[in-house]
């Protein structure tokens, strides 16, 4: 079996002069799930719709399950399900025909396991979809790219538009999805998203990718953010220069500081003073990124 | 079922094309119940078409002999301008939607996960195009057929599905062109607007080529010409127009798929 589902070789992409994307290289392993995350105009959707063969690259090769996508177009479809960011449904029909539909180009889904995954997310499949609530629409989304069970799922901005709790059940499902095996690549600008079901995170900014981590070795790496209230007014000469630990705020009686692995000195430094609470919390992806990548995420096109 | 893009096609479509014939059917009726009425003014008619200008009958009213005979009065209130027209607008209208309009509203993306080729689709949607515009042409038959009873015309069903059949060939030409043109660019308001202004410019050109001599080389340059060229209800379909009709469909319908096939799809 191919270990590799998603290779791509040095994509560049231009649009006339504009920059699409620039030189992306990564590969996404069979089973895990990928997170292409950066801020709106990035290149994420472009990256996907370069992986799906529906723009072509200036570029660079695109191989998904080991076959290019410029030449095994269809071989590769029947294996992947794919949730356009903007989703664009067949409004006139109602949403068991557009299913049905996709499910007869496709071959082989199985209709009653289609109907099950619509009742538990609760989706309208009777009403034309120009009725349906935007959720109800990307319920039938998420339908169309889980209902033939691909072995690779390629989601633009999945939870965009869903209400939390169906969120849940959309986080419900890809588990579902990784557990039979299935590769799933997301793109999201939402960093405690891909925190939550992501196993690796690829972070792209203006084109480019800035960096590929494993999310357990960027959290490994994380630093915490410790907040101490003493009786009195608190101390700082005793904190400055303590090994891992840098100082953020040190008035009234309230410190705050950034810690980066062992806690052990600063624990032993707060033993000799009158300490009434100890507050810890663990750095989300975001602030890990801005304190590797330097931020400025909002400033990318 | 819509067990494929093809039958989806035409599932979106069925009410358009129960709609437009309605509209078709209604019209043959009308114009056929004016026709007692000019026959019995055939004299006056008569005269009052020899003292038109030349150009201005050949334009609005085709070649025809006598306007007072069932072929010659269908010719010039039907096949000549007012069929073609609305015929044309429906098969413009359709072939342009039919790769554009998706790409435009957004629906090609979903369509293209699926395993199928864009060859496939641009084909199935050609197809969806020639069954529509045939039924629709059977529609217009069927009026033809009724207008020509409650008008008392002396013709038989032959010529008007005659008439019927070369103006569908005249409609698959354009419609295709309209699809092709959609296919190769993703823009329906080009698509439709290049195909428009090639159909007026045909027409025009097959209608003043007779009477005007810096155009009579290049009438066979329109399509209007192998259409109406030679009057399909008098003397019938000649094989090398329709096949020149054919052909130009299928061109269109290949280039537009090549380019298609090469190009990127628009967000």
């Amino acid at each position: 079996m191919q270990e590799d589902v998603i290779v791509a070789q040095d994509l560049t992409k231009y649009y006339g002069r504009s920059r699409g994307v620039l030189g992306l290289s990564f590969t996404v392993r069979r089973g895990e799930v990928f997170g292409f995350l950066g801020p709106n105009g990035a290149g994420k959707t472009t990256t996907i719709r370069l992986l799906l063969d529906f723009i072509r690259p200036t570029s660079g090769r695109v191989f998904l399950f080991g076959l290019d996508s410029r030449v095994d177009g269809a071989q590769i479809k029947r294996r992947v399900g794919y949730l356009p960011g903007e989703l664009s449904l067949y409004e006139g029909l109602t949403g068991r025909r557009l299913l049905q539909y996709f499910a007869h180009l496709r071959g082989g889904v199985q209709w009653q396991k289609v109907e099950a995954l619509a009742a538990r997310l609760d989706c309208d499949l009777s009403s034309p979809i120009k009725n349906l609530s935007q959720g109800n629409k990307r319920k039938v989304g998420l339908l169309q790219a889980l209902m033939h069970e691909p072995e690779l799922l390629v989601l633009d901005e999945p939870t965009n538009g869903l209400d939390p709790l169906v969120q849940q059940e959309f986080y419900g499902l890809v588990a579902e999805a990784k557990a039979r095996g299935a590769t799933i690549f997301l793109s999201s600008h939402n960093l405690p998203e891909v925190e939550r079901i992501c196993d690796r995170v690829g972070v792209v900014r203006e084109g480019k990718l800035v960096a590929i981590e494993e999310v357990a070795a960027l959290k490994g790496r994380a630093f915490r953010t410790v907040e101490v209230h003493f009786a009195g007014a608190a101390p700082c000469e005793p904190f400055e220069g303590l090994p891992g630990v840098r100082l953020l705020s040190c008035h009234g009686n309230t410190l705050r500081c950034q810690v980066e692995g062992s806690m052990d000195a600063l624990v032993k430094a707060l033993a000799q003073f009158t300490v009434l609470d100890i507050r810890t919390h663990e750095p989300s992806l975001e602030e890990i990124f801005l304190a590797y990548y330097g931020g400025g995420t909002e400033n990318a096109a | 079922m819509l067990r494929n893009t093809f039958l989806r096609t035409l599932y979106e479509q069925w009410r358009g094309i129960i709609w437009w014939s309605v509209g078709l059917i209604s019209y043959c009726l009308v114009m056929a119940l004016f026709y007692p009425s000019i026959r019995s003014a055939r004299v006056a008619l008569e005269q009052y078409m020899q003292a038109m200008p030349e150009g201005f009958r050949a334009a609005f009213m085709g070649e025809i002999a006598d306007i007072s005979s069932p072929e010659g009065y269908l010719t010039a209130e039907i096949f000549s301008f007012m069929m073609p027209i609305m015929v044309l607008v429906y098969a413009i209208g359709v072939g342009s939607n039919a790769i554009a309009g998706e790409e435009e509203r957004g629906t090609l993306d979903l369509l293209l996960a699926n395993p199928i080729g864009r060859a496939r689709i641009v084909l199935e949607k050609g197809a969806a195009l020639l069954v529509s515009t045939t039924a629709l042409m059977f529609f217009l038959f069927i009026g033809l057929v009724l207008g020509a009873g409650a008008g008392d015309m002396h013709i038989g069903w032959w010529p008007l599905a005659r008439g019927a059949l070369a103006l569908g060939l005249l409609a698959i030409a354009f419609g295709y062109l309209a699809l092709g043109i959609g296919a190769a660019t993703g823009s329906k308001g080009l698509a439709r607007s290049v195909s428009a202004i090639v159909a007026t410019g045909a027409y025009v050109l097959n209608a003043f080529a007779p009477t005007v001599q810096q155009l009579q080389p290049y009438q066979r340059l329109s399509l209007f010409y192998y259409y109406i060229g030679k009057n399909p209800l008098v003397q019938g379909i000649d094989p090398l127009h329709a096949g020149v009709l054919l052909l130009c469909a299928a061109l269109c319908l290949v280039a537009g798929l090549a380019a298609f096939e090469r190009r990127d799809l628009a967000v």
